[in-house]
């Protein structure tokens, strides 16, 4: 049986609060690039497979700045369900956008969040036997809109 | 809702499997022998031998794909190609898919997300979005199909 299309279902939306210090970048590197620090201050989860809090101070993101202007996500923070369970999340992906759009993005200045490209495939860590046991095997694609001081992503779970 | 843009088949023959059973989980490795890809952008072959799949095994069958090779477009650009990914269903499916049985692909989840690293040029898109993917054995090898997340 050969799938045609892969299909998506949105599964929940975290809102993510950074602290607005330290932020960091460090290079340019040895090996290239930069590296970027910004802390996780909290946030919210709500959808319909998952609510819950990202729980705050627990991580942040690390990200990866190449050469060619693309930011590649190495985000690592852990999540609390509703019903008490930690999970720990991973976030990797990358975000680009036009020069003009880049320069208001890094002067923090409001922009649509359809004007660049933003997309993530997280990975989840959860206790066995766990009712969010599903999340460590399952793929995830997430889609970031970046704002001053926070970043709202939609996941989806493919199926 | 994300739109997703068909982006390529790959086709590869794999060598033997191994396994190291560690204190805390089975690590499987396996070579990369050979293999084609082709799509609406790109075509190519995967340069043999050139990496593989070391995938950590979970007591209950579950796999996480931790491959990594490398992949040469026609027009000789090599290409560092890097998966993630899980291959989960109920135990007595995953059992047969190991002892290599044909298994029909609706029996199991095989999802997969590739990363790709490329010289500045006409197959930048492939290192400046995120894919995601599906996989399933035919009769000389496997197959994964994956597409573009716009």
């Amino acid at each position: 049986m050969e799938e045609t299309e892969l299909q998506l279902r949105y599964v929940f939306s975290i809102h993510v609060e950074f602290d607005p210090r330290p932020r960091l970048k460090l290079g340019p590197l040895p090996s290239g690039g930069y590296r970027g620090f910004i802390g996780v201050a909290g946030g919210t989860i709500t959808g319909p497979r998952l609510q819950g809090i990202v729980l705050p101070h627990s991580g942040g993101d690390y990200p990866f700045i190449r050469n060619d202007g693309v930011v590649v996500f190495d985000a690592r923070y852990i999540i609390v369900a509703a019903d008490g369970t930690n999970i720990y999340m991973m976030n990797r992906g990358c975000r680009h956008a036009p020069p003009d759009i880049s320069r208001k993005m890094e002067a923090l200045e409001p922009v649509d969040p359809n004007s660049y490209y933003f997309r993530v495939t997280p990975i989840f860590d959860v206790a066995k036997d766990s009712p969010h046991e599903w999340m460590t095997r399952t793929l995830f694609v997430g889609k970031g809109d970046r704002r001053n001081g926070y970043t709202d992503f939609e996941y989806y779970e493919v199926l | 809702m994300l739109e997703l843009e068909f982006a390529m088949e790959l086709r590869v023959r794999l060598g033997e499997r191994f396994h190291i059973h560690t204190a805390t989980h089975t690590r499987g490795t396996v070579i990369v022998q050979e293999g084609t890809f082709e799509g609406p952008r790109i075509k190519g072959i995967v340069v043999p031998q050139s990496g593989g799949d070391h995938p950590v095994i979970c007591d209950d069958l579950t796999a996480r794909f931790d491959a990594t090779y490398l992949l040469q477009a026609d027009d000789g650009t090599l290409i560092f190609f890097r998966v993630h990914g899980v291959r989960s269903g109920p135990p007595d499916v995953l059992k047969r898919i190991l002892a290599k049985e044909k298994v029909d692909p609706s029996e199991y989840y095989m999802r997969l997300s590739p990363s790709f690293e490329v010289p500045p040029g006409p197959h930048d898109w492939l290192s400046k979005h995120v894919f995601i993917g599906t996989g399933r054995r035919g009769p000389h090898g496997s197959i994964f199909r994956y597409w573009m997340v716009k």
